[in-house]
């Protein structure tokens, strides 16, 4: 699906209907693609894989959530919009991304017919957050972008928390205190 | 001896906004739409308040304050829609209007607020029942108000 561009009448109608899940972060509604989905998890089960890490310069991630050989950055998108605080009862994890998203609510899923460009008005991150605008029974709904939650330069700030924390946990293992012994 | 060249007559729409009443060109101004539900979705843009969708349009609506200076004077009546253009890119911009809204022709005149450089997008001024009313470029405006929240730090929703 393209983004109609900004100097056409800023709308096309898509040949097809791609399928997005209607999710909410404190109220307010969004779509992302279901093909940009991996998985939705309630938070609840996942208590269990995830480790705390601390980096003061993305404060939106104090998670880090273990799975398999690998690792998910656990997003608040409470933080990330700048939106008032709510329980994250979902997370969603992003394909081919290193995030898990945390929102609100699951709403349903819908298929997008039309995906509206961000007027070029706005000049914020948004602009990076979203891909554009889809209409969801007249009501206008922003359309993630899944590769605007963590630039490069907080990525790496990241790894760099990950990796002191994943000392300290080592360090204070069951298998590190009988070695000490 | 050559005469003064006079000015052309032009069509301005007249706004009232909050204590003032200003001027656009009549040639970028789109529409007057009745009030709508105004719908919001995070972003950072502070001369932006929320967006009307009109005709499979996104149409962002100013924060009259932060765009003109001027809070809204009672509930909006209307929605004045404008052009605004940056380069080759047009956009619209939906102005909240609490009152009636005239259509004049006039000659624009300097403005001395914009001669003194402390108001680049004051493109002049017209009379209109003996009061001078600013014509505003609104693409001069919102270009700047863009310069600002780059170069500022960013704000909340």
């Amino acid at each position: 699906m393209k983004i109609a561009s900004s100097e056409s009448q800023g709308t096309r109608r898509a040949r097809r209907s791609e399928p997005v899940i209607l999710f909410t972060i404190s109220g307010q509604m969004f779509a992302i693609s279901a093909s940009a989905m991996h998985e939705i998890r309630n938070t609840d089960s996942l208590s269990a894989a995830v480790v705390e890490i601390s980096c003061p310069s993305v404060a939106k991630v104090r998670h880090l959530l273990r799975r398999g050989n690998g690792a998910l950055f656990v997003v608040s998108g409470f933080e990330h919009f700048g939106l008032p605080p709510a329980r994250a009862e979902h997370a969603i994890l992003l394909r081919y991304s290193r995030i898990a998203l945390l929102v609100e609510a699951i709403d349903r899923m819908e298929g997008m017919t039309v995906l509206l460009a961000l007027p070029p008005g706005f000049s914020g991150p948004e602009r990076s957050w979203y891909r554009g605008i889809t209409l969801i029974s007249g009501n206008a709904v922003p359309v993630i972008n899944p590769s605007g939650f963590l630039n490069e330069q907080e990525l790496s700030s990241l790894d760099v928390a990950v990796m002191s924390a994943l000392q300290k946990s080592e360090a204070h293992s069951p298998a590190a205190a009988e070695q000490a012994q | 001896m050559s005469k003064a060249a006079e000015a052309p007559v032009q069509s301005f729409v007249v706004l009232p906004l909050g204590s003032r009443r200003i001027a656009l060109p009549a040639d970028s101004v789109i529409e007057l739409v009745p009030a709508s539900k105004m719908q919001s979705f995070p972003h950072r843009t502070r001369w932006i308040s929320g967006v009307l969708v009109r005709r499979n349009r996104v149409v962002p609506v100013c924060d009259s304050k932060q765009l003109f200076g001027e809070e809204r004077d009672g509930v909006s009546r209307f929605y004045l829609i404008a052009e605004w253009k940056e380069g080759n890119v047009r956009d619209w911009c939906a102005i909240p209007v609490s009152g009636e809204c005239e259509l004049e022709s006039a000659e624009q005149v300097a403005s001395e607020r914009s001669a003194a450089g402390n108001a680049e997008h004051i493109s002049g001024v017209i009379p209109v029942d003996g009061e001078k009313i600013e014509v505003i470029d609104l693409s001069k405006l919102i270009r700047a108000q863009k310069q600002d929240g780059k170069a500022g730090p960013e704000s909340a929703q």
